[in-house]
């Protein structure tokens, strides 16, 4: 009996991953976590310029935010519905969070970026976690 | 009835999508990322506008790697440390502000509907690279009021006070009239 070969079956596998590897690529249903506040909202250990000491801080809440797209469709034949939604709450809570107090930081602990693909769509979101302080400046001009 | 219960359950689980996640860290980052577009300077005031000047921008993106319904990233913990140190040191800055991460699915994302399929997402980070004046401020010198007109002479010892315009009596002034307590 002739033994069986591999070879078109590997070159098959190698074939699909070649074609299936652009799929890899592309931006679908961008989820955008940004913050327009004027306080920090602060990644890393640095929290000011000109190098130095840390600042000191008090811890003073906890903050959480999340941005978010979905993108789905559907089609029954007759009716097709897309639904595209974006939602972000991130510069909201970051306002709600610092109040318009210039002492306030917030102190991200967590930026999640994630993305589920459903069967009707996709779904991508950031999460951030962290906490909002209050830095004592060397002035002391806490108001 | 049982059967039909664990197939029902079994196909819930398989058909529910795979997805993907990561962290965002600088845990090595030497200069301040915000997301706002607020900064401090040495003395843990905010940085006005007038002293921030933007010199470049910082971008970077990657490919965001998971499995068996995200409890297993390949990915983890992204690093931006290197980049972000890199790309301030390069364009001159001091600081990164307004850094934005943008999550975004792709096409691998909708063909892994079942999860245990290894899935990969695309995470785009930008921001300004601003440079920040850091000198101290000049010193504090007496504020002059607007409103007072400037001496038109150097008065005489005999000259008697003009009427005129007195000088606010501030709490600079007070403690040489009153005592303590």
């Amino acid at each position: 009996m002739k033994p069986h070969s591999n070879a078109p079956a590997l070159l098959a596998i190698g074939a699909l991953a070649i074609s299936l590897l652009p799929s890899c690529f592309g931006h679908l249903t961008p989820a955008v976590a940004s913050a327009h506040i004027d306080a920090p909202m602060l990644l890393g250990p640095v929290d000011h310029v000109g190098g130095g000491a840390a600042l000191q801080t008090q811890p003073v809440r906890e903050f959480e935010s999340t941005s978010k797209h979905t993108f789905t469709h559907s089609d029954n034949g007759t009716i097709t519905v897309d639904a595209d939604m974006r939602e972000s709450n991130v510069s909201q809570e970051a306002a709600y969070a610092t109040r318009g107090d210039r002492q306030l930081d917030i102190r991200l602990t967590e930026i999640k970026p994630q993305a589920v693909g459903v069967w009707t769509g996709i779904k991508a979101r950031v999460d951030l976690e962290g906490q909002v302080v209050r830095v004592k400046s060397a002035e002391g001009a806490s108001k | 009835m049982k059967t039909q219960l664990f197939v029902a359950v079994a196909c819930a689980a398989l058909s529910s999508a795979c997805g993907v996640s990561s962290w965002v860290t600088a845990p090595e980052s030497k200069v301040p990322i915000s997301m706002s577009s607020g900064v401090r300077d040495q003395t843990g005031q905010l940085v006005p506008a007038a002293r921030k000047q933007q010199v470049g921008k910082f971008a970077m993106d990657y490919k965001a790697c998971s499995m068996l319904w995200r409890l297993i990233s390949f990915t983890g913990d992204k690093d931006i440390s290197e980049q972000v140190n890199k790309q301030v040191a390069d364009a001159g800055g001091n600081a990164i502000t307004n850094l934005s991460v943008e999550s975004s699915g792709t096409v691998w994302t909708i063909m892994t509907l079942v999860g245990i399929f290894p899935d990969c997402g695309s995470v785009r980070i930008g921001g300004k690279i601003v440079k920040v004046d850091t000198a101290p401020p000049p010193p504090a010198t007496p504020k002059a009021t607007p409103s007072a007109p400037p001496p038109a002479a150097p008065p005489t010892p005999d000259a008697p006070a003009t009427p005129a315009e007195p000088a606010p009596a501030t709490k600079a002034d007070a403690p040489a009239t009153t005592t303590p307590g």
